[in-house]
């Protein structure tokens, strides 16, 4: 028996080492899966794409990881808000383009969030594959947008208690694309009253069943603080990329919706 | 014979949890950034030029979100006032955030005993 405990102690060592390799290779500054220029013709490609239709706002997701590692439903690992701008580089130019408004998890704190601006090429710097998927939302929506973006309820909608399966449907956890909801909702419905916003969401959001065996996620929330099970109940259901695009579909709040490649 | 059992334990939990990844919502920076003389503020890799930034403000017409625009110069201001959908301008340039704070510390591109 005694042998039984270190054999389940060693592994479960080596289980951290390996997750821990695993999860580095998509923190900050990892190992690239294409070169620099691949990254930046990609990114200048998705910013003159979307400014040849004149978005001002748009919702735009990134392939992190590779697709068959992912449970059915889910296409896109991150999803953020892009919103046409004026940049001051360090030299004083004034340049327009694209800034990117994402919600990441802290290198160091997994369990955590913070929300952070940066750019096309930081965005798509370390994805699995140069795909980009878009949804250009009505030009009403993207002026209520562009208002909670500048507003003080963009920073107020952020909850930095991370899953990367947070329940949509309460505040318990957040996840990028549940804050990205959160904001097309205080968009839609000029609130920044979360308590409404959820209300809003569970009436007429459907959200994406994590299709995975209830062992596998039990391990998955022992082993990793990003993900947690205790914000659900029967069901473990999330906000996706996708789910968001069939809700604003549904809704007619979608101007045009398409993926980007690198071909 | 013993490691040989942990080994195949950690390999099928491991399994068993990398397939509970279901998000990527960690932040990256350009690799060319990180290579960047943080001095100059620009980076050369390849034929790719980055700059780094200091701020970004949303480009659009004054009155709809407050005063945000007043940074732009005119002929930007006469974009910014352009109807939602019609096609907009982007710079060639391609900028960057740069390297996390991390990063920079270990950024060796200065003289010895500069400080």
């Amino acid at each position: 028996m005694n042998n039984f405990f270190k054999n389940i102690a060693i592994g479960l060592l080596l289980i951290s080492t390996s997750m821990s390799g695993y999860a580095a290779s998509s923190q900050a500054n990892g190992e690239l899966n294409f070169s620099s220029d691949d990254i930046v013709t990609f990114s200048k490609k998705v910013e003159r794409s979307l400014a040849a239709k004149g978005a001002r706002v748009f919702i735009i997701s990134r392939v992190g990881r590779p697709v068959e590692e992912l449970p059915p439903g889910f296409n896109y690992t991150h999803t953020g808000i892009g919103v046409y701008s004026i940049i001051t580089t360090a030299d004083g130019k004034k340049i327009p383009g694209y800034t990117m408004y994402n919600l990441y998890q802290k290198p160091d704190q997994p369990n955590q969030s913070e929300l952070v601006q940066d750019y096309p090429v930081d965005f798509f710097s370390g994805v699995y594959k140069l795909e980009a998927g878009v949804i250009i939302p009505k030009p009403e929506l993207q002026k209520r947008l562009l208002q909670v973006l500048t507003s003080d309820t963009y920073r107020k909608l952020h909850n930095p208690k991370y899953s990367a399966i947070a329940n949509p449907f309460n505040s318990t956890y957040q996840n990028c694309t549940e804050h990205t909801l959160d904001v097309l909702n205080a968009a839609i419905y000029e609130t920044d009253d979360i308590d409404k916003l959820k209300r809003n969401s569970k009436e007429y959001f459907d959200a994406q069943k994590v299709k995975v065996n209830p062992f596998k996620m039990l391990i998955g929330s022992m082993f990793s603080s990003d993900i947690a099970i205790s914000d659900h109940e029967e069901k473990v259901e999330t906000a996706t990329f996708s789910t968001i695009a069939q809700y604003l579909q549904k809704y007619d709040l979608i101007q045009e919706q398409f993926s980007i490649t690198m071909q | 014979m013993k490691n040989k059992s942990a080994i195949s334990l950690a390999l099928i939990i491991s399994a068993i949890a990398t397939q509970t990844a279901y998000a990527d919502s960690t932040r990256h920076f350009s690799e060319a950034a990180m290579h960047s003389g943080l001095a100059v503020g620009h980076s050369v890799v390849g034929t790719a030029k980055l700059a780094s930034t200091i701020v970004a403000v949303p480009l659009v017409a004054i009155g709809s979100v407050g005063k945000v625009s007043q940074d732009a110069g005119e002929g930007l201001l006469d974009i910014a006032n352009q109807p939602i959908g019609d096609p907009l301008p982007i710079s060639n340039e391609t900028v960057s955030v740069g390297p996390a704070p991390s990063t920079a510390i270990k950024n060796n591109d200065y003289d010895e005993g500069e400080f």
